[in-house]
């Protein structure tokens, strides 16, 4: 759990500090997979259908707000349908001319749901979005929410009735438009899963918004649940030939991601609850606190002292020796003198006439045998004799 | 020395000025009167767009009907009906307007306020942004 706690610190601590670029890197990447979901089952017009073009596309969408991204979205839908046929893009374009009349009118600030839900119908889990929009946004979101299944059952409608859109003429003009109405908005399975996500948004921001203990978590469950029975119930009053286990496996995925969100945005330790009361002059205050739960991250910094490489090949040694022959280090050139000794920085150190010098010194005071580090010369005296300093001859 | 109250006070109205303070302040220019009685008027013209449109698919769905009984039809009484639906339509439109743009109002005055608590606070005690009396 503590570890858990301290990748969560780590994320918002990164996120904190790099917010402007990964909010951009995110609004590419959900444009680029909107995008390449659209081309998968509308992609006619191949100039915007290739790679590239999709590139750019997603590229110009991540300087743009949410509600540019869903303009420029609706623009390559009516792209992609004026390419199959004139009726489809009519089609398009009343559908998403209702949308800009009645609903962009108000600014609305979580226009991003319409694009994540269709994005979560083609991965299997349309039931998530609800459940995120009534713990993170509010009862409002629900006109998004409910305008994205719109836009993704028309995709839909239009991905798999491409052949009939693409065959209508002047002769079968009304036909054909019956045919469109019952199938965009006479949809059962679109209706259901609206009156079941809004359902679900609206008791999950009510419940979570609750002064009881998990309020997140009771949400949750009841978002889930809520979800569950009215498309059981749409599904056997309405015949809209759900596929139930796949309805089960998608709700269980959705609930385990809205557990994640719980645990990364309303984390609270419910067992060291305390309970105040005090008073100013004009109230008397009844207050229930409930710290969050948080770990401090350890701050790890590597210092690196050393970084030269020598010539040598040895870490740490750099050619750069100042006048007096000492590296980065302090170190004189570590050669040896005669009996093997290392030099070091302190070996010149009363001698000013060696500074620099990498050999020892030759001199050697009058009795021939003790130089200027006070180190006898025993070598005179042949194979040595240590203790009586004669020379065996 | 740094005063730590005052630049938290600051930051805080940085951040305002920066995020929500722009659009608040573009609704400050107007009385609340005049704001809803603009948002109104533009959901007018939308709503009235709108309905057009929905209309006209609605009259396309029906036009073997419409076709069938134009010559026996009560003209007035179906304008009549039309147009209810019509008043009925805009009502509930601009009542959710009027309540939205009501609602931003008061929130924009909500946050216009807090922060010219903030400018005063900082007048006040620290003599404004720019003096250095601490």
């Amino acid at each position: 759990m503590t570890t858990l706690l301290e990748i969560r610190e780590s994320i918002r601590g990164i996120y904190g500090r790099y917010s402007q670029y990964i909010i951009m890197a995110s609004k590419f990447f959900l444009s680029l997979i909107a995008l390449n979901i659209l081309n998968g089952r509308i992609g006619y017009f191949e100039a915007i259908s290739s790679t590239l073009p999709t590139v750019i596309i997603a590229i110009f969408c991540a300087v743009l707000p949410a509600n540019g991204i869903c303009a420029v979205m609706a623009a390559v839908i009516l792209a992609q349908l004026y390419h199959l046929s004139l009726a489809s893009f009519l089609l398009g374009l009343v559908v998403f001319l209702l949308m800009f009349l009645l609903y962009f009118r108000f600014s609305p600030g979580d226009s991003i749901l319409i694009i994540l839900t269709p994005i979560c119908c083609n991965l299997g889990i349309p039931y998530v979005v609800p459940l995120a929009g009534g713990l993170l946004l509010g009862p409002a979101s629900a006109l998004s929410v409910a305008i994205g299944l719109i836009v993704h059952y028309l995709i839909v409608f239009i991905s798999g009735n491409a052949a009939s859109l693409g065959n209508i003429t002047t002769d079968n003009i009304a036909e054909s438009f019956q045919f469109i109405m019952n199938g965009v908005f006479g949809n059962r399975t679109m209706l259901v899963m609206i009156v079941a996500a809004a359902a679900s948004l609206i008791l999950v921001y009510y419940f979570r918004r609750m002064r009881i203990m998990y309020a997140w978590s009771v949400a949750i469950a009841v978002g889930a649940v809520s979800q569950l029975i009215i498309l059981l119930i749409g599904d056997v009053v309405y015949d809209t030939n759900l596929s139930i286990g796949l309805v089960f496996l998608g709700m269980i995925a959705s609930t385990a991601i809205c557990v994640v969100l719980n645990f990364m945005f309303f984390n609270l330790d419910y067992s060291r609850t305390e309970q105040l009361q005090y008073e100013d002059d004009d109230y008397y205050y009844y207050v229930k606190a409930i710290p969050k739960v948080s770990v401090m991250t350890r701050e790890r910094t590597v210092k690196t002292i050393n970084r030269a490489t020598g010539s040598d090949g040895r870490s740490g040694y750099s050619e750069r020796r100042d006048d007096y022959g000492y590296d980065d280090r302090g170190m004189q050139d570590r050669q040896t003198d005669d009996y093997g000794n290392g030099r070091d920085q302190y070996d010149d150190y009363e001698d000013d006439d060696d500074a620099g010098s990498a050999e020892p010194s030759q001199q050697r005071d009058d009795d021939q045998f003790i130089d200027d580090r006070g180190t006898e010369d025993f070598r005179q005296f042949g194979e040595d004799d240590l203790f009586t300093g004669s020379r065996k001859q | 020395m740094l005063n730590e109250d005052k630049i938290r006070i600051m930051t805080r109205m940085a951040m305002y000025e920066k995020k929500e303070g722009k659009r608040d302040s573009r609704t400050d220019a107007w009385f609340k009167g005049d704001y809803i009685s603009k948002a109104l008027l533009g959901s007018f013209i939308t709503g009235t767009i709108a309905f057009v449109i929905i209309f006209m698919i609605y009259a396309l769905d029906r036009v073997e009907e419409l076709m069938l009984t134009l010559y026996s039809m009560n003209v007035i009484a179906l304008v009549s009906r039309v147009f209810l639906v019509y008043i009925i339509f805009m009502a509930c439109f601009e009542v959710i307007t009027w309540v939205v743009y009501s609602v931003r109002y008061d929130k924009a005055q909500k946050g216009l306020h807090r922060y010219y608590k903030d400018v005063k606070r900082l007048t006040d005690e620290y003599g404004g942004k720019d003096n250095d009396r601490i």
